[in-house]
């Protein structure tokens, strides 16, 4: 997540263009050394083998180190051998804008350094960074801070990351998101979490960027804008809502009620409080991500 | 045998329905039924007799944990799996209250599904 945290970052600070940026994330698949790879380089795993961990993955909430040892094909001690040796996330996406020939790899390195002073990142490896690091990361980047349910609205954007890239990839960069009062609607998924906190939730796009969102999310997809799409999108939110309840739950005690899930077309919210539209640029198009403070109105 | 089981799949999202419907014919279960709601559940139950029920929690018209309930008045011994997204204690408890069997957190995978079928 900090990857894409860090290319907004860069491209904010007029490092990159927002082009080289989608074509960087999008080229990493390319220079990425994935864990099943390195495990086969090794002689740990067969290409069978890592097939079936990365089949098992699509359907468990686990890493693939971990998949592997549980399936009885690696030991802990190879994993962790093979995780020092795997490239993180931030370098990798250094290395693909490098290779691409859009920084060099010197001032990739002085961004890098400017973006640790500026969010006070004392670690040489992010991935040892805790939530709470992570937490503080988007709280930064959004400014949330302005009203009562800032934290969790924070909570949220975080786990909605997390599953972002689990679920749909990580070709992605956050955009800053836009306080708004009303807003009109072409394609939007909905639902209503409420309890101790009420946060009325949305994913918004165009009729393709819905397609393509549909196919990540059901692979087997493939067609035109219908219920399919509909239903893949309403799910990936209410699995998305799911989880963040969950994880309320499990760590905070705090227990909230969802609503079945919806899809709206072409309508327009108005009379929201607290209201943010969150759009993240994938290498597909825009998506946006609606949180609201209240259930708005809907004029259709 | 397992040919023989009916599984009942109450989920409101047609992608879930889908899913489930594809992992369990892939372990060779051929006799699947689909409700899209709480009481649509309750009423394909009584018509279908099915020996294992996947439900989801959180759906339209009825709830899954209010369609364990019905359901149980009129089976105790119906056999239900809840398969949910929000697995909060709050549902987890009202549906074992309920009377739920089992529970799979979404996404859900096939080796969960495959594991509640060679328990049956």
């Amino acid at each position: 997540m900090f990857t894409q945290f860090f290319g907004n970052y860069l491209l904010e600070n007029s490092y990159i263009s927002i082009d080289q940026l989608l074509k960087g994330l999008n080229f990493q698949s390319e220079v990425k050394l994935k864990l099943g790879v390195l495990a086969i380089n090794e002689g740990y795993m067969t290409s069978a083998q890592v097939d079936k961990v990365h089949h098992m993955q699509k359907r468990v909430d686990k890493r693939f180190g971990t998949l592997a040892v549980d399936m009885g094909y690696m030991e802990d001690i190879e994993v962790n051998k093979l995780l020092k040796s795997q490239k993180q996330g931030y370098l990798v996406l250094g290395q693909a804008l490098v290779d691409l020939g859009y920084i060099s790899m010197q001032k990739f390195e002085k961004a890098l350094d400017n973006y640790k002073k500026e969010y006070k990142i004392d670690f040489t490896d992010f991935t040892k960074l805790q939530n709470e690091k992570m937490l503080q990361i988007v709280e930064d980047f959004y400014k949330f801070d302005s009203f009562d349910n800032a934290i969790i609205y924070t909570k949220y954007v975080s786990l909605l990351f997390r599953n972002i890239i689990r679920f749909i990839g990580d070709d992605f960069t956050p955009l800053r998101a836009r306080k708004i009062d009303e807003i009109s609607a072409s394609n939007t998924a909905v639902q209503y979490i409420s309890g101790k906190y009420d946060i009325y939730t949305g994913i918004e796009g165009k009729e393709s960027v819905m397609i393509e969102l549909a196919r990540r999310v059901d692979q087997y997809f493939s067609g035109d804008f219908d219920e399919v799409v509909e239903a893949s999108v309403s799910e990936f939110l209410n699995l998305c809502n799911g989880l963040f309840c969950v994880n309320l739950s499990n760590v905070n005690r705090v227990e909230l009620d969802i609503e079945p899930q919806e899809f709206l077309k072409k309508v327009t919210f108005s009379d929201m409080q607290d209201a943010f539209f969150v759009p993240v640029k994938f290498t597909f198009g825009v998506v946006n991500f609606l949180i609201v403070g209240n259930i708005p109105t809907i004029i259709e | 045998m397992i040919r023989e089981l009916k599984i009942l799949i109450c989920d409101d999202s047609l992608i879930i329905r889908r899913t489930l419907k594809d992992m369990l014919n892939e372990i060779g279960c051929k006799k699947i039924y689909e409700a899209v709601n709480g009481v649509d559940a309750i009423e394909k139950y009584k018509e279908i007799d099915p020996d294992l029920v996947f439900m989801d929690i959180i759906m339209p018209e009825k709830s899954g944990v209010e369609a364990l309930i019905e359901i149980k008045k009129y089976d105790e011994n119906a056999n239900v799996v809840v398969v949910s997204s929000a697995l909060t204690q709050k549902y987890v408890k009202a549906a074992i209250s309920a009377g739920a069997s089992e529970f799979i957190q979404k996404p859900v995978s096939s080796y969960q599904v495959q594991k509640i079928i060679d328990r049956l």
